[in-house]
């Protein structure tokens, strides 16, 4: 039976060839933003002016990266790949603990916490940046990768938890019953036997931590104002908005220095990412 | 059977105290996130409450005690015709990109959906764009769109889409469709992400099972994947929402909310009446305005994901 169906749903030769076409246009319709982003980089700044505009530069010169240098850019992604890592291990440790004391405390309250949670992933950073401000200016935090590595830690925090939760429910509890006997203690559990079963989900919450902190702007821009310390969205902002605004070929410049590591990032854990950001949203 | 406990501790006693003591350690490590989250951000969601209730501005915001001024600031920005522009903004804004996002991530879905070799590989290469930050994002288009040397225009000019050259973010008539255009862009790969999942969850059996009745393409999507994707619709829709209501890094890199509050929504107006007008008491009311209005929508989802969650279970 089975093998009478399977002919019905395979597309024929041809038309996959013809879907092929059709999702490379989309495709590549779709990209065009990001390939003007990298061409307008490489092109020379009276180039950016002409008329017809150039689809790939007569001479790709490197000025625009030349001028991004100048200006700090890769001292400011260094900064933010600080701040990102940071971010990264903290969401990870905390989100790793909670949710496995989440799905193995049998109460309601460990059920409900998931609730803070979930509220909390809705809070806009603009309502908090105000009292955020004012509490790390108390607390002398102001212009320290510390206070802007805590702020973002409250954006990336919620989803992991979230996601991680997912992770650790699909644990089967006879494994840790099963370790017991094999003589393994109670704080043993957490480190040895789980934490590798929920790896996928560990690398997705990293990489969307690491991506969210790396990309962030309000608490960049508002908590760091020394310019050697700003993160790298905050140096593009100044930089774009400041007096070379028309320089356009540097501003692509940065950009594209600056998505390079999250597409590094990106393709090496595409699959996980894809899977983790379904099962978190969703669930 | 006896339970495995009982083969490492010798007496009973001895097991209840560790039992107590790893549940101790349990709630430890269940109170460090919540810890962190309760500090961080609900004291600041509380700080952000009161300071809507007062008069806060550079010279008392370090102060340890301000005037309580009531509902003023509310008020204030009520009679403001100012409010019901962003309002209207930001219902235009997050109308405008959850329609297209959806339908255009809908359909990307469904295509890529379908078995052709190179399909995984395109759907990658579309999710990348959504890993963009927005700040990167707003200004490659802020380019994009630029009125004398952006490729749009000439593009649009080329193809006689347009006389002359059109002001995209700077005239006050274009610059919401302008900002709505590259969100659009930006959500794309999400709403299709999601919907994706959605579709491999439909069984393949009921697609035979209608062809074999005959039904065409169409007919399928009307009558088969659209009804079976409903629970992801729903739950895409919202996300969608809640997202798009607190868009702010792009439309400040591409217009601040200008000209004339042209493309002024809740979350930008906020942060501009804090740190443009260093008005914190309002800036902190319309910031509450759209806690508000997400939090209505949180409600709907979280009570949406628990019955969804039951379902499953």
């Amino acid at each position: 039976m089975k093998m009478e169906t399977y002919p019905l749903r395979m597309p024929s030769q041809k038309s996959k060839t013809f879907m092929s076409i059709i999702g490379l246009s989309a495709t590549v319709i779709y990209l065009f933003p990001v390939y003007w982003m990298i061409v307008t980089s490489l092109k020379r700044r009276s180039e950016l002016f002409a008329n017809p505009p150039t689809l790939w530069p007569l001479h790709p010169v490197l000025d625009g990266y030349r001028r991004a240098v100048e200006v700090n850019a890769l001292g400011y992604i260094r900064n933010s790949l600080i701040i990102a890592l940071f971010v990264t291990i903290l969401t990870v440790a905390l989100a790793t603990v909670g949710s496995y004391a989440m799905t193995r405390i049998k109460s309601k309250w460990a059920k409900w916490s998931l609730m803070i949670f979930l509220v909390a992933q809705m809070i806009p950073s603009v309502l908090l940046v105000t009292p955020i401000y004012v509490i790390f200016r108390n607390l002398n935090l102001l212009n320290t990768y510390v206070g802007v590595i805590i702020a973002d830690t409250t954006l990336t925090l919620p989803l992991a938890v979230i996601i991680m939760r997912t992770a650790m429910l699909q644990v089967p509890l006879e494994i840790e019953e099963a370790a017991r006997i094999d003589g393994a203690s109670f704080l043993q559990l957490l480190p040895r036997i789980v934490t590798p079963m929920v790896r996928p989900g560990l690398i997705v919450v990293a990489t969307i931590s690491f991506l969210n902190s790396f990309g962030e702007f309000v608490y960049a821009v508002s908590l760091i104002n020394l310019q050697n310390m700003y993160p790298a969205t905050a140096g593009l902002y100044v930089f774009t908005t400041g007096l070379y605004g028309q320089e356009w070929n540097s501003a692509m410049a940065y950009s594209t220095m600056l998505v390079i590591p999250i597409l590094i990032i990106f393709v090496v854990f595409q699959k996980s990412i894809v899977k983790g950001i379904t099962s978190g949203a969703l669930k | 059977m006896a339970s495995p406990t009982s083969l490492i501790f010798r007496t009973r006693k001895e097991f209840l105290k560790s039992r107590r003591s790893e549940q101790f350690v349990l709630y430890l490590f269940l109170i460090l996130p919540i810890l962190f989250i309760l500090v961080f951000t609900g004291y600041p969601v509380i700080y952000n409450l009161i300071l809507s209730f007062q008069q806060a501005d550079v010279t008392t915001l370090s102060a340890t005690r301000r005037p309580f001024i009531g509902f003023a600031n509310y008020s204030i920005l009520l009679r403001d015709n100012l409010f019901w522009t962003v309002l209207k903004n930001s219902l235009l804004f997050t109308a405008g990109s959850i329609t297209f996002q959806f339908i255009l991530g809908l359909i990307l879905a469904i295509f890529f959906e379908k078995n052709f070799s190179m399909a995984p590989f395109l759907r990658g290469l579309i999710v990348a764009g959504w890993m963009v930050p927005s700040l990167v994002v707003g200004t490659v288009w802020k380019w994009l769109l630029n009125t004398d040397f952006g490729i749009i225009n000439y593009l649009l000019m080329m193809l006689h889409l347009i006389h002359s050259k059109v002001s995209w973010l700077v005239s006050p008539g274009s610059a919401l469709f302008s900002v709505i255009l590259a969100n659009i862009w930006f959500g794309i790969p999400f709403n299709m992400l999601l919907l994706s999942a959605g579709l491999a969850g439909i069984p393949a059996e009921i697609y035979d099972a209608a062809k074999v009745d005959g039904a065409s393409g169409i007919k399928q999507i009307r009558h088969i994947t659209l009804p079976m994707l409903k629970p992801t619709i729903f739950a895409v829709l919202i996300l969608g929402l809640i997202y798009t209501l607190k868009v702010f890094d792009l439309i400040w890199v591409m217009t601040r909310g200008g000209p004339t509050n042209a493309t002024n929504v809740l979350p930008v107006w906020s942060y501009q009446l804090s740190f443009e007008f260093f008005n914190f008491g309002q800036g902190a009311a319309i910031a509450n305005v759209l806690f508000l209005i997400l939090l209505a929508l949180a409600f709907l989802y979280v009570t949406f994901a628990v019955q969804r969650e039951e379902e499953l279970l």
